[in-house]
């Protein structure tokens, strides 16, 4: 079966929704599938699960909360990345806190997803951002898949997992196929996945850029040996898979696409140093700090985070 | 896509409740048409300046990030040229100057997103 991303978070939902019966989805446009990852599940699963909203991400996000509280395990779908800005508040100061603040008493398994974060072209400053960092900063669940199989597998641990989850999909992901010859099936949160095996770098890739440290792998490949490193949770992070991998190689790089200050390749970094076997300093491939990505394509590409950055940083911690 | 869940008569209808003919009509008469040919013959301007301008340079994406000039730190140190820890401090003295280091190399990687 070939099996594209999108139509990997759609068979994730439908399969969530077939086997849970308090597993509903919020969102706008999610009746006519405008996103993808929605189509046809209001002819199967009806209205009464498949709620279409109006652009009200405030009062949806809290009526999906509340449902959550009260036994459902809600997803939402937000149509760009932006608007998670919109409810932070809900997500971080009331769904992610209400476990602790009841003493365990309440449980909020709300799970939002977001498919195509980051650029899409031309989306220009409020459409483009990439905010899964914030997200692992706050202490809330955040996943971020990068192959079909795994944004299958990704969804449904988050759909099924007691406490907020917000999955990114990015939009450079979407268009990654794969021929899939097993059984879909869930994947844990929190583990990470060596995509290609080396000797003497590893690179840890977010997302979508785990395409691109695969192409650089290949190219460098008479070179230098390069590990690649899917964290796929960024939060919970499987920092006992990047240990081990360090144990191989000694030499760290990690490419991510957020804002260099405070995103999530400086808690890798930092991690690495203070507790891991680096024989270098290692090294990060970002976007700039602040950055809003611009209307025009060639500044926009010029801010992300790219292969040619990346191939200097693996050189770079050869040295 | 096709979006199904409006009918016909409601987009009518609601294109009839447009809040600009009807605060249109509040105003001195003739006044409406006047700022319309204003706002149209603005965009004409910006269109043809815009069209007539040279392409912007990547150097320069991040030009006015801030109103005091502060020049963010580009997203790999140690790259060609790459002003690394400069860019943080380099608050008046880079203002104006060119982009943050390192961005044009990004650029011709392009490739980033096939």
């Amino acid at each position: 079966m070939r099996l594209s991303y999108t139509k990997a978070l759609n068979r994730a939902l439908t399969d969530a929704l077939a086997e849970d019966p308090a597993v509903c989805v919020f969102g706008e446009d999610i009746g006519a599938g405008l996103a993808g990852p929605t189509l046809n599940l209001l002819d199967r699963f009806g209205p009464g699960r498949i709620v279409d909203t109006p652009l009200s991400e405030q009062a949806f996000t809290s009526m999906a909360i509340g449902a959550a509280l009260t036994g459902r395990r809600p997803v939402i779908e937000f149509q760009i990345p932006s608007l998670l800005f919109l409810v932070f508040e809900q997500l971080v100061n009331q769904a992610h806190k209400f476990s602790l603040m009841t003493g365990g008493q309440a449980a909020v398994p709300l799970t939002c997803l977001v498919p195509g974060s980051g650029s899409r072209d031309g989306w220009a400053g409020q459409h483009s951002d990439h905010p899964y960092s914030l997200f692992a900063h706050a202490g809330v669940k955040t996943v971020v898949p990068a192959t079909p199989t795994d944004a299958y597998g990704l969804l449904r641990s988050a759909i099924a997992d007691p406490d907020p989850v917000v999955v990114f999909a990015p939009a450079a992901a979407l268009p990654v196929r794969e021929t899939v010859t097993w059984e879909l099936a869930p994947i844990p949160l929190g583990t990470a996945r060596i995509h290609r095996a080396g000797a003497d770098v590893t690179v840890v890739a977010v997302g979508h850029l785990v395409h691109e440290a695969l192409a650089v792998a290949e190219e460098l490949a008479p070179e230098i040996s390069v590990e690649v490193l899917d964290p796929r949770t960024l939060h919970p992070f499987d920092w006992p898979a990047l240990a081990a991998s360090l144990e191989r190689t000694g030499r760290l790089v990690v490419v991510d696409d957020s804002n260099r200050s405070c995103g999530i390749a400086a808690e890798i970094l930092a991690t690495a140093a203070e507790e891991m076997r680096l024989l270098a300093p290692p090294r990060r491939v970002t976007r700039p700090d602040g950055t809003v990505l611009p209307f025009a394509l060639p500044l926009d590409r010029a801010l992300q985070p790219g292969r040619h950055q990346l191939r200097d940083a693996v050189r770079a911690v050869m040295k | 896509m096709k979006l199904r869940y409006r009918t016909p008569e409601e987009i009518t209808d609601w294109r009839g409740h447009d809040p600009l003919p009807r605060a249109a009509a509040l105003l001195p008469p003739g006044l409406a048409a006047q700022l319309d040919a204003s706002v149209t013959e603005q965009l004409a301007a910006a269109r043809e300046f815009a069209l007539a301008s040279e392409h912007p340079s990547p150097e320069g994406a991040l030009d006015h990030l801030y109103a005091d000039g502060l020049r963010p730190r580009a997203g790999a140190a140690g790259t060609a040229g790459t002003a690394g820890t400069a860019g943080v401090s380099g608050v008046s003295a880079a203002a104006g100057a060119a982009g943050p280091v390192g961005v044009t190399e990004s650029a011709a990687g392009t490739g980033a997103r096939a």
